[in-house]
This record gives C-alpha cells, sequence and structure tokens, in this order.
C-alpha cells in the first residue's frame, strides 16, 4: 500500500485507527438512461485531502451530490464513517457540502448563514454565537457578520460558504469546484488557506475540480475520472509520473505519445519500434512486456533535453525543426516537427536570464530522453 | 432535476385545476343541452348554436367589438412599444418615476374608476371642442387602447430585456443609424412579444365590460354589453353556446401565442 | 464629430420616442382623474351633463359653486360605508383564500419535471385569457337553487333541500377567488421559480428537513411574489362591479357596484365621482406599494 506523502498536511486523525472516512462501492447514476457516474469505487482515508479531477461532464460532480445524498444511485452504496448512508437524505448525513455557486441564503447575514446548519441540531444560543464566531475567526471574516451575501465580494463569499458547511464539522467536507468563480491570483491564494484549514481541522476533504493544477498542488491523492467511470486513483506524483492509460496521460499536464511494438524486454528495459518508422526507444519498465505487444510510450516534454550528446548509451534521440515558440517567462515551450511528420513538445527552463542562446523558428532541435523518462502504456 | 411531485403538490395541482376548469367544462356541456334549461341535462343538440346564428343582435355586437378590439390592440401595441423601448433603453430620463407609474397604474386600476374618468374626459371635451360628438367606436376604442397599453408594455419590457443588448450595439458599430438598427434588428426580434402582446390587447378588448358601458354611446353596443344584459334576466342556452365559441376561439389563440411566448415573458405579467 | 451636438441629437431622439405614449397617457389617463376629483365636488342638476360648471362665469362675475355635497351624503348614508367596509372585507378575504390556493398551485408547477411546467403555467393562466363575464355566468349555473351543485348533491341525497349559495357574500368570494387565481398563480411562480435549487439543496446539507427548508428558505425568498399576487388581485376586487352583481344578489353592496348605480340609475355623476375618489384615495397607498414592488423585482431581474 502507498502512503501519504503529505505528513504535516494531513493532520492527527490520519494516524487513527478505524474505518475509513467514506467508502464507495460500485456505486452507479444514469440520468434519462446516459450514464453519468457507472461502478465508482473508491476509499478516503480520514484527514484526506482527496480530489476528483476530470473534464467537464466527466462525472465528478454528479459523484459528489451522490455522496452528499442529493442525488439517489441506481445502484452501489456510500458508506460514511462505517455507516451505510445509502438510503439517507441528505439531511441525516453527516456531510457537507461548498457548492460551486455557494448557494448563500440572501435574505440571511453572513453569521445567519453559519448559523443555519447548527440551529438543525438544535445547539444553545450561546454555543451557536460562539461556534459561529469561531467559524468567521477560522476563515478571517470576524467582522463581516452582519453584511448580508450581496454586499461580499467573490472571494468573500467562497469563504462564508466554506465557513458555513465546517460550522457543523462534518465527518467529511464536500467542495464543488470551489475556487472555479476566483481570479487567479486569489485562486492561488485561497487554494494556500484551504490546505491550512483542513490541516488546522483536521476533517476529511473531497473536492470537485477540472484544474489539473489544482488537484495536483493541493491533494493528497486523486481519482481521475472521465466518462462516468474512476480511471486511476494515486498520489498526484503517480498520476503524473505513472499514469495508467494514455487518456490520464493526456489529461493531467501535457506528454509525447508515440505508438509502437515491443521488439524484447529484458532486465526492466523494453525496447519499442515506433510505428512512424523512426527508429527504437528504450524505455526503463517495470512489469514484463510481450514482445509484439502494441504499447504507447509517453514522455513529459519537460524530460526531452535539447543536445546533440547524450552522456550516456542507450538513450533516445530525435531531431525536428522549430515550429512554434511559446514564451512564458519562467520557461518557453517549443513544437518540433520531426522528419516522420510527428509533432514533438519539448520544454525548457528558463533557469538563467537571457543567457542561452535558444533555437528560433526553423532552425533544427537535436533532443534526447534517459530510459527512465519515458513510461510504457498498455491502454 | 426531475423528481415526481410529492403527493400533496400533485394533490394541489390537481384540485386547482379541477376549480379551474371544471365550472368551464359544464358551461360547455350544457351549450348542446336539447332543453332551455342550462342546468337538467335532456338530450344532446345544437338548436342554441343555430338559434345564435340568427340573432342579428349578438352577431352585430361580436362584429363591433372585433373591430374595437383590433383597432385599440393596434394603437396600444405602438404606444406600449415605445413606452417599453423607452423603459428599457434610455436609462435616466425626467420624470421616468412618473412615466413609468402611469403606465402601469392600468394594470390594478378597478375598472368602474377607469371607466367613469373617461366618460367624465369625453363628455368634457365635447363641451370645450365639439368631439367626440358621439360616444361610441372611438370612445371605446381609446379607452381599451389606454389600459391595453399598459399590458403590452409589460410584455414587450420583459422581451426588451430578455435581448442581448451587444447585437444592438454590434449594429451601431458597423455604421447603422439608431433607427435603422430599431427596423432591422431590435423589431425582428421583438415580434414574437410583439405579437403576443397584441393577441393580449386584443383579448382584453373583447373582454371589457365595465369601461366599455361607460365610454360607449346608444348606438354602440359591444358583445360584453349584450351578454351581460341578457345575462342579468337570468341564464340562457344560447349564451352558453356563445361562451363555448369565445373559449374555444381564445383557447387556440392563446396556444398560438403561448408558441410564440417564452415562459419567461409570461411569468412577468 | 462634436459630441455636445451628438448629445443633443439623441436628446431630441428620445424625445421623439417619448412624446407619444406622454400624450396619451396624460390625456387619457392623468387628466380624466383630476376630471373626476373636480367634478366631485360639483352639484348635481338635471341636464345633460347632469352636472353644474364649477366656475360659473356670468354677467355678475366669476361665481365659483363647489360644493361638499356628495361627500356629505356618502358620511351621512350608511349604504356607502357599509359598501366600502364590504368591499375592503371581501377583496381582502378573497385575497388571502386565493393565496392559501395559489401558492401550493404555483409550487407544484415550478417543482413539476421542466417538461411538463411550461404546460402547466399556461394551463393556470388560459383562464384569465378567456372572458371574464362568461366565468362569472358559469358560476350562475352552478350555484342557482336549481343549479347543478344543488342538484348533484340532492341527487346524491346529501340535502333534502336546495341550499342557497348565490346571492349572498359567499358567491361573491367564490367569483373573486375563481376569478382573480391566474393574478395570484402568476406572480408567485415567477418568484418561486427564480429562487436556486441549489439553495433547497444547501439547506438540506446542512441538516434541515424538508419542512424547514420551506420555512426558512422557499417561504421567505417568495414573499416578494407572495405580495405582489395578493395586490394584484386585493387592488381591482375592491373596485369589482360585474362580480357583485351577478352573484352577489341585493344583499351584499360592494363599493364598485354602488358607483355603478350612482351613475347609471340615478344619474349622480357627482356623487359616482365622489366615490371614485374616496375609492382611489384608499387605494393609492395598496397601488404605490405594488409599483414599488414591481421595480424592486424588475431591479433584481436586471
Amino acid at each position: 500500500m502507498d502512503t501519504c506523502n503529505r505528513g504535516p498536511l494531513t493532520g492527527p486523525a490520519e494516524t487513527m485507527a478505524g474505518a475509513p472516512a467514506l467508502r464507495l462501492e460500485r456505486l452507479s447514476k444514469s440520468f434519462a438512461g446516459v450514464p453519468a457516474v457507472s461502478q465508482a469505487t473508491l476509499e478516503v482515508r480520514r484527514g484526506e485531502l482527496f480530489s476528483l479531477l476530470g473534464a467537464s461532464g466527466c462525472g465528478k460532480t454528479t459523484l459528489l451530490r451522490l455522496i452528499a445524498g442529493l442525488e439517489t444511485p441506481d445502484a452501489g452504496r456510500v458508506i460514511i464513517d462505517g455507516v451505510d448512508m445509502t438510503d439517507r437524505p441528505p439531511y441525516e448525513r453527516p456531510v457537507n457540502t461548498v457548492f460551486q455557486s455557494y448557494a448563500l441564503f440572501p435574505h440571511m447575514s453572513v453569521a445567519g448563514n453559519i448559523a443555519f446548519g447548527l440551529r438543525q441540531e438544535r445547539l444553545g444560543k450561546a454555543e451557536i454565537r460562539d461556534r459561529v464566531r469561531a467559524m468567521l475567526e477560522l476563515v478571517q471574516m470576524a467582522d463581516v457578520g452582519e453584511r448580508r451575501p450581496h454586499q461580499l465580494s467573490g472571494g468573500q463569499r467562497q469563504r462564508v460558504a466554506l465557513a458555513r458547511s465546517l460550522a457543523k464539522l462534518p465527518k467529511v467536507l464536500l467542495l464543488d469546484e470551489p475556487l472555479a468563480a476566483l481570479d487567479r491570483k486569489l485562486r492561488e491564494q485561497t487554494q494556500i488557506e484551504l490546505i491550512n484549514i483542513q490541516a488546522k481541522t483536521g476533517i476529511t476533504f473531497i473536492l470537485v475540480t477540472h484544474d489539473q493544477d489544482e488537484a495536483m498542488s493541493m491533494s493528497t491523492r486523486i481519482a481521475v475520472m472521465a466518462a462516468a467511470r474512476i480511471v486511476q486513483i494515486g498520489r498526484p506524483e503517480e498520476i503524473y509520473e505513472a499514469p495508467a492509460s494514455r487518456l490520464v496521460a493526456d489529461f493531467v499536464g501535457r506528454v509525447n505519445l508515440v505508438d509502437g511494438e515491443v521488439l524484447a524486454c529484458e532486465s526492466g528495459m523494453a525496447v519499442i519500434r515506433a510505428a512512424d518508422g523512426s527508429g527504437e526507444l528504450r524505455v526503463r519498465h517495470g512489469t514484463v512486456l510481450m514482445p509484439g505487444a502494441q504499447v504507447w510510450v509517453a514522455v513529459r516534454p519537460e524530460r526531452l533535453v535539447i543536445g546533440d550528446a547524450p552522456p550516456t548509451d542507450g538513450v533516445n534521440r530525435g531531431h525536428g525543426t522549430v515550429s512554434e515558440i511559446a514564451y512564458f517567462g519562467d520557461m518557453t515551450v517549443y513544437h518540433l516537427a520531426s522528419p516522420a511528420g510527428r509533432r514533438v513538445r519539448l520544454t525548457v527552463a528558463n533557469a538563467a536570464r537571457g543567457a542561452v542562446a535558444l533555437p528560433r523558428r526553423g532552425e533544427t532541435m537535436a533532443y534526447y530522453w534517459a530510459p527512465d523518462s519515458g513510461v510504457v502504456l498498455t491502454q | 432535476m426531475t423528481r415526481r411531485l410529492s403527493f400533496p403538490l400533485a394533490a394541489a395541482l390537481g384540485l386547482g385545476y379541477a376549480f379551474l376548469y371544471l365550472p368551464i367544462l359544464l358551461l360547455i356541456v350544457f351549450s348542446f343541452n336539447e332543453s332551455r334549461l342550462v342546468t337538467v341535462w335532456t338530450g344532446f343538440s345544437t338548436r342554441w348554436y343555430i338559434e345564435l346564428a340568427g340573432n342579428a343582435r349578438i352577431l352585430d355586437a361580436a362584429g363591433l367589438s372585433l373591430v374595437v378590439a383590433a383597432l385599440s390592440a393596434s394603437i396600444a401595441l405602438i404606444l406600449g412599444t415605445l413606452a417599453a423601448y423607452a423603459l428599457t433603453r434610455f436609462g435616466r430620463f425626467r420624470f421616468r418615476l412618473l412615466f413609468a407609474g402611469l403606465l402601469a397604474a392600468p394594470l390594478v386600476m378597478p375598472e368602474v374608476i377607469t371607466g367613469l374618468s373617461l366618460l367624465l374626459l369625453f363628455v368634457l371635451l365635447e363641451q370645450a371642442i365639439g368631439w367626440p360628438a358621439e360616444r361610441g367606436v372611438a370612445t371605446i376604442v381609446i379607452a381599451h387602447a389606454t389600459f391595453a397599453t399598459a399590458y403590452i408594455a409589460v410584455v414587450v419590457q420583459a422581451r426588451l430585456a430578455g435581448l442581448d443588448r451587444s447585437i444592438e450595439e454590434a449594429a451601431l458599430d458597423l455604421g447603422a443609424r439608431p433607427w435603422k438598427v430599431f427596423v432591422w434588428i431590435t423589431l425582428p426580434r421583438l415580434a414574437p412579444g410583439l405579437a403576443a402582446g397584441w393577441l393580449l390587447a386584443f383579448t382584453l378588448s373583447l373582454d371589457d365590460l365595465v369601461v366599455a358601458s361607460f365610454v360607449s354611446g346608444p348606438g354602440a353596443t359591444t358583445l360584453p354589453m349584450v351578454i351581460f344584459s341578457s345575462v342579468r334576466l337570468g341564464l340562457s342556452p344560447q349564451i352558453n353556446a356563445l361562451a363555448t365559441i369565445v373559449i374555444v376561439v381564445v383557447f387556440t389563440a392563446v396556444v398560438l401565442a403561448g408558441a410564440l411566448l417564452t415562459r419567461r415573458d409570461i411569468s412577468k405579467i | 464629430m462634436n459630441p455636445a451636438g451628438d448629445r443633443s441629437r439623441d436628446a431630441r431622439r428620445r424625445g421623439i420616442v417619448l412624446a407619444a405614449p406622454w400624450i396619451w397617457l396624460l390625456a387619457f389617463f392623468f387628466a380624466p382623474f383630476a376630471i373626476v376629483l373636480t367634478i366631485s365636488f360639483s352639484q348635481g342638476i338635471d341636464a345633460m351633463p347632469p352636472f353644474a360648471p364649477l366656475v360659473d362665469i356670468s354677467r355678475d362675475g366669476v361665481d365659483l359653486r363647489a360644493t361638499l355635497g356628495s361627500y356629505q351624503l356618502m358620511l351621512s348614508d350608511d349604504l356607502y360605508y357599509v359598501a366600502l367596509w364590504n368591499a375592503v372585507r371581501i377583496a381582502a378575504v378573497s385575497t388571502i383564500i386565493c393565496l392559501l390556493i395559489g401558492y401550493p398551485l404555483a409550487l407544484a408547477i415550478v417543482r413539476a419535471p421542466a417538461s411538463s411546467r411550461s404546460f402547466l403555467l399556461m394551463l393556470a393562466i388560459l383562464p384569465f385569457w378567456t372572458s371574464f363575464l362568461i366565468r362569472v355566468y358559469a358560476w350562475m349555473a352552478l350555484l342557482r337553487p336549481t343549479g347543478i351543485i344543488n342538484s348533484a348533491l340532492m341527487w346524491l341525497g346529501l340535502i333534502v333541500q336546495p341550499v342557497q349559495m348565490i346571492d349572498n357574500a359567499f358567491a361573491v368570494h367564490l367569483g373573486i377567488i375563481y376569478s382573480y387565481l391566474p393574478f395570484m398563480v402568476l406572480p408567485l411562480y415567477a418568484a418561486l421559480e427564480k429562487i436556486d435549487p441549489a439553495l433547497g439543496e444547501a439547506a438540506a446539507d446542512l441538516g434541515a428537513r424538508p419542512m424547514r427548508i420551506f420555512a426558512a428558505v422557499t417561504l421567505p425568498l417568495s414573499l416578494p411574489g407572495a405580495a405582489a399576487g395578493c395586490l394584484l388581485v386585493f387592488i381591482p376586487a375592491v373596485g369589482e362591479f360585474v362580480i357583485p352583481d351577478l352573484l352577489g344578489g341585493p344583499n351584499t353592496p360592494m363599493i364598485g357596484r354602488v358607483l355603478w348605480n350612482e351613475f347609471f340609475a340615478n344619474r349622480d355623476w357627482p356623487a359616482a365621482s365622489a366615490i371614485a375618489t374616496v375609492l382611489l384615495a384608499i387605494l393609492v397607498a395598496p397601488i404605490v406599494v405594488f409599483q414599488q414592488l414591481r421595480a424592486r423585482i424588475a431591479e433584481k431581474n436586471r
């Protein structure tokens, strides 16, 4: 079993024994015959910040709503903190949701919004007041308790929605694209805040997002969804470095894909003949591959190195004409047209200021990559 | 979310529509009753329709009502559209609040007040300038156009507010003069709203008894005035037959209008 | 181009668009009210038109002949304020019952599957398009002692002799509720439809049961629509003439009917004008509230 890589952020709850915070068993839901979630099975441990990542329409929001109880599954079970909650209505489930639209009650003050869930638990007045104040302080909104939602900025509304859901101290907090409505600067700042709040409270977070950077930078683990199915679950670096399929490789980050046929596979090194006739590729690969199998080789653009002279033998080489250059400040992206007609994407970190004389459009550029930079994909 | 209605809501829907439609349904059924009694079923007959077809008084009144309705709806369409355009596109202008208030007031104004006040105006005008020499079609048309303008303004305003302004701005940007933008861009996209508004004004005029009774003269009797004087004397199967025809015509017209109007516009009236 | 010239051309263009509706509204809506107010202070005479001019210009000079006679008449005769009180009370009670029927109906339409929603809405407002007079007439046939309801109840053996259901206040209430129900349903529907379904979900997510969600979220957010619907029913119902005349019998005087009789039967135009003035004075406050509500709702929709 893999272990979490983010010890300090996962909080003390993670080490506690007992049932996982959430378990989904073969959960399915379709709308008018079209599957939105199909056979979803996963386990989220206590204190995790777990992301559901996928393009829009992949079913991730439906999955979240199934967990919250806002949709009824066609099949499968939802087990929260060891208790089967499949048939319970949303108001009996120990989970709370931060809605994408925030869904703040427009006719109640900020404090009234936060107190709403607590009132449903019939807590005492004094206790509600204290908890509301604590929550407002947690999200750094102590001075706006009496304002109405329409008097707040987008970022403030997001925090109120977060405070409102956290106030009930849920077993699992569900966040549906919580940062989608914020501009980029604010989004990055809020990402850090969310991680801090999660660490401080130790509550399990499940985050729905279509933004891979957000999922990568925030999560302990990610479930990648496509076409109603969960296609891979793993830590961010697993998803990035060892994608389970072309689909995941392509969705998470950028990738150069070459299809080919396995010629040989011995002592972890696979030799693959590229289908476009550009030669043989060597990839260090963990499992055994049958000669003759159809596979794809995936190499991340930043693993391609510019240069003519590979330091060791056995590396993969190539060259191409520079067709496009995009300068991003911290790095530059090149598109090369290979002699075989393929497009190769290559990124170069701009480590020094204007130091290196880089190739221009139309020039020919050589590159190489080491056998352990690539991944062999069988599907 | 397409969840099924809970039982109490489904019951509310069923009872509500039964309350709305049972009286109308029974009215239609008894228009085909053989007996003169409109409350005891004796057998199927179309004799009341045949008698109705020979009732010159009702037919004349119906003809007059249609003319009045068409004229007043057309005047109200122009006035209401101009007013709605001003309210949605001009931003602030002088006395905007008074203008909006005057425009919308007929929506709720009791008809007896509207009718009486317009009649007194016509009488004083006749004394002062000799016009209108005789109260009749012209005065009813003016009166109906006045309150229909309010309804048309509401429908057109809702429609205009829903239109994307950037298309008009694009036309201006491409060099079209404002009136050309209105004629070639705004008006065509407004057309369904205008058609529905006209139909609404038309039926409101056809329906009006109180205002028409005040402002009409001896020469002009509208259909509701004939129905009213007949109904006051008691039930009459001919009225059932007439009512059935009116209901069928109106339902057809509304289904047509419903196809033109979006749900949004209807709900804003 | 010269911006000042542009602005004046713009102003001229606006003036042209605004002129026609302004003139029409002032001439045929605003001026008549001023005239009603004036004539309510004049004396009734036996002539055509049956009122004396307020200002009499003769050889002897200008003579002001204003009188409070019509208003004194209204104060001295029970009939007027009984009719006024009746009208306000019947309209208010009918409005409340209309709300109680219309609210679940509007809620049911909003909660119905999206595919049938517009059909259901059209069904709710369809009666509003058919003749008002015909719909009241339909109830006459139902409510009479020999009418359909009484016949049915007697045939079923539930009653032995006809129950008096027409020519009383009950029939007037029923007629108003029936005729004005669509005016209640429409604004309620509009208000309920605008409520973001996510708000109800958020409330459920925070632990509120369905009844709590209704009380804490749906109901308060639909109040502007409920208020608009109530005013849309109440204001015209106070001045209603046709319904009390056809269903109310002689013992249910309402102010609109009294006005009609003063005008048509008694030919007392100053008295009718005085009644209209008083009625308008009573309704000015609700009309202003209605306008403000409309403006607020329109502002929110922008």
